[in-house]
């Protein structure tokens, strides 16, 4: 297990180097002048000179690469232009609430998804499995940007359950989970039913079934749990997806978190802040991965030898 | 009777499809009004028999919008997923079928852009090229190359132990032919599959990114920018945000239902992200 470890990491190792330097290019990346689309063209000389020396932009891109890398090592990722607050600090703050609502959803989705997967394939033709298809369909495709309106429409405004956004009470979090979950949902719906239909036919349930367990218990408990294997990896490859979608979903319910940052800093133009967003989110979603591939290797031994 | 014809979902998905192609085409024919000509008087008016699907927040007809906004999701989605596949095919082509550095260099390319988020960077994308129909098509080029070079690469790895590939190399046939004549056509049958997925990708991010306003520039009719004022004015004008999400929704899922009956019909396993 150690080994296996050590060879993740090392693999890892060109894929952050990677994602940090892709960030880093970004803000070269602006057509014409960076700190003239930040302060805006009427911007005194003076004031521009001194952004450009707070950005470093005044010296080699070799130099700026040096001391950002120097940067990320010790936590610093500059200061945002707008508030002049450091930028890894006010991510720190805000991490938290994305990563709650993260999880939230994960919940969300597989509190639908595992008792609809398992409806699915224990009726598998009928008219239920045909509904669960054409309701995960309807749930991948439906944007979480046009659902999440909807429940505040109907739970906040009219029925006036559940706040209408931001983080005030703990009810605050019940509207935005459904809302980033139900496209997971769908898709984990589909995954549940063909991985129980994968291994229904295996001898050990057919033992199972012969000893006289009810079927109700076959499925969740002898079918599911070698089921769930898959449905793991597609949670963990699916984080980066909901990290994504919580860009929306906070922007729509006001949630405090990053995703919510990153579009106040591309509105503000706060390039050191945009950086460090997509840099956390990114980094996020690449050790989740390594957490999935791990956490994989621990529940199935076969994946060690390998 | 064909397999195609077995499949309800798909052909639901391929006539809806065709349909929203034939108002993207026809588009300019039969607008019920100029989407640019704002009445401020007749604000967030609900749906009438002059509006059907009644008007926004500067008097403007909804409906024309609607319309026009489908022509921007399709051909923003179509083209920016046929540069990605042109990029993506040849270059997973190389590396499958050559190997070597070049393969080493390009999976860990694709790696890289793999490990962000792909609507993450397109957002990032946006953010620093600006709000603007080619941005747009770029970002979404860039986001989904990525697919097509890991799938077909897979697909050539593959391929490439077989025996007519092998016979063709005895008899001295070039590598371009090879690739092009006898290994690309294999790879039809997930590569439409994918593109299916893809186009429906597209066309959401596409929306995502006009909601967030990163996407098409003010003056263009898009259902993402619309479906964000709708989003403002939520308890005054509901069906500000209801059609242009009806409209969203039939289009991805169209493509949705067509992916998922191909994989059936075409009996293809793989699938990438989205």
């Amino acid at each position: 297990m150690k080994q296996l470890i050590i060879k993740r990491l090392l693999l890892l190792l060109p894929v952050v180097w990677g994602v940090v330097t892709i960030v880093f290019l970004l803000i070269h990346f602006i057509p014409g002048d960076p700190v003239d689309i930040m302060l805006g063209e009427q911007a005194m000389m003076a004031e521009r000179e001194l952004l450009r020396q707070q950005l470093g932009l005044d010296q080699p891109v070799l130099v700026q690469y040096g001391r950002y890398l120097k940067g990320l090592v010790l936590f610093d990722l500059g200061n945002s232009v707008y508030s002049g607050e450091p930028v890894f600090k006010r991510l720190a703050d805000r991490y938290p609430a994305t990563l709650l609502l993260a999880v939230a959803s994960m919940l969300v989705a597989l509190l639908l998804a595992i008792p609809l997967g398992i409806l699915a394939a224990a009726h598998k033709d009928s008219w239920i499995d045909s509904g669960s298809r054409v309701a995960a369909l309807i749930g991948i495709s439906m944007p979480n940007f046009w659902l999440g309106p909807l429940l505040i429409l109907v739970f906040a405004y009219k029925l006036d359950i559940f706040p209408i956004g931001g983080r005030d009470s703990p009810m605050s979090i019940v509207l935005p989970a459904i809302t980033l979950g139900t496209a997971l949902a769908a898709l984990l719906t589909r995954m549940t039913r063909s991985t129980i239909l994968d291994v229904i036919h295996a001898d050990y349930i057919r033992t199972a079934r012969a000893k006289g367990v009810p079927p109700w218990k076959v499925y969740t408990k002898h079918a599911l749990k070698n089921a769930l294997l898959p449905v793991i990896t597609i949670l963990g490859l699916q984080f980066g997806a909901l990290l994504a979608g919580a860009i929306i979903t906070e922007t729509i319910f006001s949630w405090p978190g990053i995703g919510l940052e990153i579009i106040e800093a591309i509105q503000k133009r706060d390039y050191p802040m945009v950086q460090g967003c997509v840099l956390t989110i990114s980094l996020s979603y690449v050790v989740v991965n390594l957490l999935t591939d791990l956490l994989y290797a621990v529940v199935d031994p076969r994946v060690r030898l390998t | 009777m064909s397999r195609r014809f077995q499949q309800p979902l798909f052909v639901i998905g391929v006539s809806m499809f065709l349909l929203l192609l034939a108002v993207a085409i026809f588009a300019p024919l039969f607008l019920p009004a100029d989407y640019n000509q704002h009445m401020l008087a007749e604000q967030l008016r609900p749906p009438t028999a002059e509006h059907w699907l009644g008007q926004d927040e500067n008097g403007a007809d909804v409906l024309t919008q609607v319309i026009m906004g489908t022509r921007l999701s399709l051909y923003v989605g179509m083209v920016s997923v046929l540069f990605a596949l042109i990029i993506g095919t040849t270059i997973g082509a190389i590396s499958g079928y050559f190997g070597g550095w070049f393969d080493g260099v390009t999976m860990r390319v694709v790696d890289i852009f793999l490990a962000f988020p792909g609507f993450l960077l397109a957002i990032a994308i946006t953010a620093v090229l600006g709000p603007g129909i080619n941005n747009l098509i770029l970002a979404l080029a860039i986001v989904s190359w990525v697919t097509y070079a890991r799938l077909i690469r897979g697909q050539f790895l593959a391929l490439k132990e077989q025996e007519f590939v092998i016979a063709a190399k005895a008899i001295g046939a070039s590598s371009s032919r090879i690739i092009w004549r006898h290994m690309l056509p294999h790879t039809l049958s997930p590569l439409m599959v994918q593109t299916t997925f893809s186009l429906a990708g597209a066309i959401l991010a596409e929306a995502s990114l006009s909601f967030l306003g990163l996407g098409a520039p003010p003056d263009v009719p898009s259902w993402g920018r619309l479906l964000a004022s709708g989003a403002r004015y939520l308890l005054e004008a509901s069906h500000l945000a209801t059609f242009p999400g009806i409209a969203i929704m039939i289009a991805v899922l169209s493509l949705n239902f067509i992916g998922d009956g191909l994989r059936d019909i075409l009996d293809v396993q793989e699938r990438g992200r989205g």
